[in-house]
């Protein structure tokens, strides 16, 4: 072969590489950095409309995360886990603003709990309308039901994670611990749960 | 218009097989050729939402070129055509076929033409011919999508000018390294770059992904919106095709015009965090509400600029309510502070508030003229004459 050829197919050689490292290395990379920032579109705009619970969807991210890698969950799984646990709240926008706002959670009558209660149905059946999204309809769906043995070990963590996050802020982490241990097998499930607390003094710095 | 693209592909092949006819076809290299490119014909990246596949078969079959000329090339391609339209699934095909065989044969017979009238070195004349049948079929493929009405609306992967150098080298790059086996009689070596054209189809189909995630979350964010601030469907839609139109009649590049049309259909997402029952109040606000619904403006900021997708965006999103004579919200600014894609944002979101086909609870709504003088009489203190005589023309224009 002449030199000439040489050179053309030590190019050829020299752009796959250059294409596997990309496809390897950088693209890999950015699609999670691109990810994790467009959930955080979402934690923003729940956050706007409920200036209560700003923080609360990255901590509750957090945790279930450090909680499903405890309990050896393959990384396909933490990705869709986090995802659920940052797109589950997005439903609040259809509850009214006047409701989350204006008036105190504690003088709630039945019909207006009942309202509020709707929201993670609203945010599984909006997740549903979105292609990429749809997977995680179900573990939304399911994370505020009844344990039982059909529901994703997803939503048996996003529960568990959404309570503790929510009792800590309310009444402290003393309060928020007894309640999982009173819980733990009724609403939570049992491993989780223990997976919960064993992670739980890391839960203050990040753990990712 | 199909009729005549079938005229003009019968043509073009009439005239390749009168310049070059068919020479002594090398056989064994040909159906490698043929087999390569099928393999990767049948492994296309689809572009849901444009309707388009890209295949990367065309560096095997320029290869076809050294194997008896460009007309066997071009009869390779309406083969692999063929051979893939049967095996993939999908209905159809008869459709599908009718559709490209045309573009494909004009592709062909542009490049090979070029190929075939082209003096010089052969690396040169297969970079042409890959060049010309690249160029044409792009085109076409455009042009017959904007026949169907296809709306292109959304992923940018195949439209930015670096991803597609990076596909043209990369294209250019194999097809050479097909030509040097075939003529350096190493015919073992063809298959094997069927390797770096699938790194190239890893590479954009990931790209894709991402295009589709961030598309995917835009969708998710208007139905959001909806759901606190129940508009109707159309509004969000209308003001993004305006914009977009008359983005490009201020001379936006199409790129721009497409970002600008995300943005508009994004422009009034700070709503989410807005009480709906003032939103909707048929009465007139007091200070205290309005200075509530000013602040979507800075919210749709705020919430967008979370991710570095959405960074270009956010100074259109936050400045959409400014005024030319700094009497608007957030920041007071005047006209030459204010982005031009803003302005166009609130000409089109002023105009379909006023003359949309939705019922407003507190207004009759008006007739398009009706609405095109109440801009023109705001023109200069609310808004930039330039961007409402370019809407005005694209209302026009376009109806």
């Amino acid at each position: 072969m002449s030199l000439g050829a040489v050179v053309v197919l030590g190019a050829v050689l020299v752009c796959s590489g250059l294409m596997l490292w990309i496809a390897l290395r950088i693209l890999p990379r950015r699609q999670a950095d691109q990810q994790l920032s467009l959930l955080k579109v979402f934690g923003s705009a729940v956050e706007l409309r409920c200036p209560g619970r700003e923080g609360l969807t990255d901590r509750v991210a957090t945790l279930c995360i450090a909680i499903g890698k405890d309990m050896g969950l393959p990384k396909r799984d933490l990705r869709q886990l986090e995802h659920a646990a940052r797109l589950r709240d997005i439903g609040l926008c259809a509850i009214p603003w006047k409701l989350i706002n204006e008036r105190d959670s504690n003088d709630w009558t039945p019909a207006e709990r009942a309202t509020f209660a709707k929201h993670t149905e609203v945010s599984a059946a909006m997740l549903e309308l979105v292609p990429t999204l749809r997977g995680l309809a179900p573990i939304i769906r399911q994370h505020h039901g009844a344990l039982n043995q059909e529901m994703p070990i997803a939503s048996r963590i996003i529960a568990v994670a959404e309570a503790y996050v929510e009792r800590t802020s309310q009444q402290g982490h003393l309060v928020a611990r007894t309640y999982l241990g009173e819980e733990k097998g009724c609403t939570f499930d049992p491993s989780v749960v223990e997976a919960c607390l064993r992670v739980l003094p890391s839960d203050r710095g990040p753990v990712r | 218009m199909r009729g005549a693209l079938t005229v003009a592909a019968l043509g073009g092949t009439a005239i390749l097989a009168w310049a070059s006819p068919v020479g002594d076809v090398a056989w064994l290299a040909a159906a490698v050729l043929l087999t390569c490119a099928l393999v990767s014909e049948l492994r296309p990246v689809h572009f849901l939402r444009e309707g388009v596949f890209l295949s990367l078969s065309l560096p095997f079959l320029s290869g076809l070129l050294f194997t008896g000329g460009p007309l066997v090339a071009l009869i390779g391609e309406v083969i692999v055509l063929f051979a893939a339209t049967l095996l993939r699934p999908g209905q159809r095909k008869v459709y599908w076929l009718g559709l490209n065989l045309p573009i494909v044969m004009l592709s062909s017979a542009a490049g090979g033409i070029l190929w075939w009238a082209l003096g010089g070195h052969w690396a040169l004349r297969m970079g042409a011919f890959v060049a010309a049948y690249l160029v044409s079929n792009v085109f076409l493929v455009r042009w017959m999508n904007h026949l169907l009405g296809a709306q292109r609306f959304g992923s940018q992967a195949l439209d930015g000018a670096r991803s597609t150098a990076l596909c043209f080298g990369a294209y250019l790059l194999v097809a050479l390294g097909v030509g040097v086996s075939l003529r350096g009689n190493a015919l073992w070596i063809v298959p094997l770059l069927i390797i770096p054209l699938e790194l190239l189809r890893w590479i954009i189909s990931s790209h894709k992904r991402m295009e589709d995630h961030a598309y995917e979350t835009m969708v998710a964010l208007t139905i959001m919106l909806q759901r606190a601030h129940p508009y109707t469907h159309g509004h969000l839609d209308r003001v993004g095709r305006l914009a977009e139109e008359v983005g490009r009649r201020l001379g936006l590049s199409p790129t721009r015009a497409l970002l600008l049309r995300k943005a508009a259909v994004l422009h009034d997402i700070g709503k989410i965090a807005i009480d709906e029952e003032i939103l909707d109040k048929p009465a007139k606000l007091t200070e205290a509400e309005y200075e509530h619904v000013k602040q979507h403006s800075e919210f749709g900021a705020h919430i967008l600029s979370q991710s570095e997708r959405f960074r270009e965006i956010v100074p259109w999103i936050r400045h959409h309510h400014e005024r030319l004579d700094g009497k608007g919200y957030p920041l007071n600014l005047h006209d030459q502070d204010i982005p031009l894609e803003s302005k166009v944002i609130a000409v089109s979101d002023a105009f379909d508030a006023m003359a949309g086909s939705e019922v407003r609870s507190y207004r009759d709504p008006m007739t398009p003229d009706q609405a095109i003088s109440e801009l023109e009489r705001c023109s200069g203190t609310q808004f930039d004459r330039r961007v409402v005589d370019a809407f005005i023309a694209a209302i026009r224009g376009g109806s």
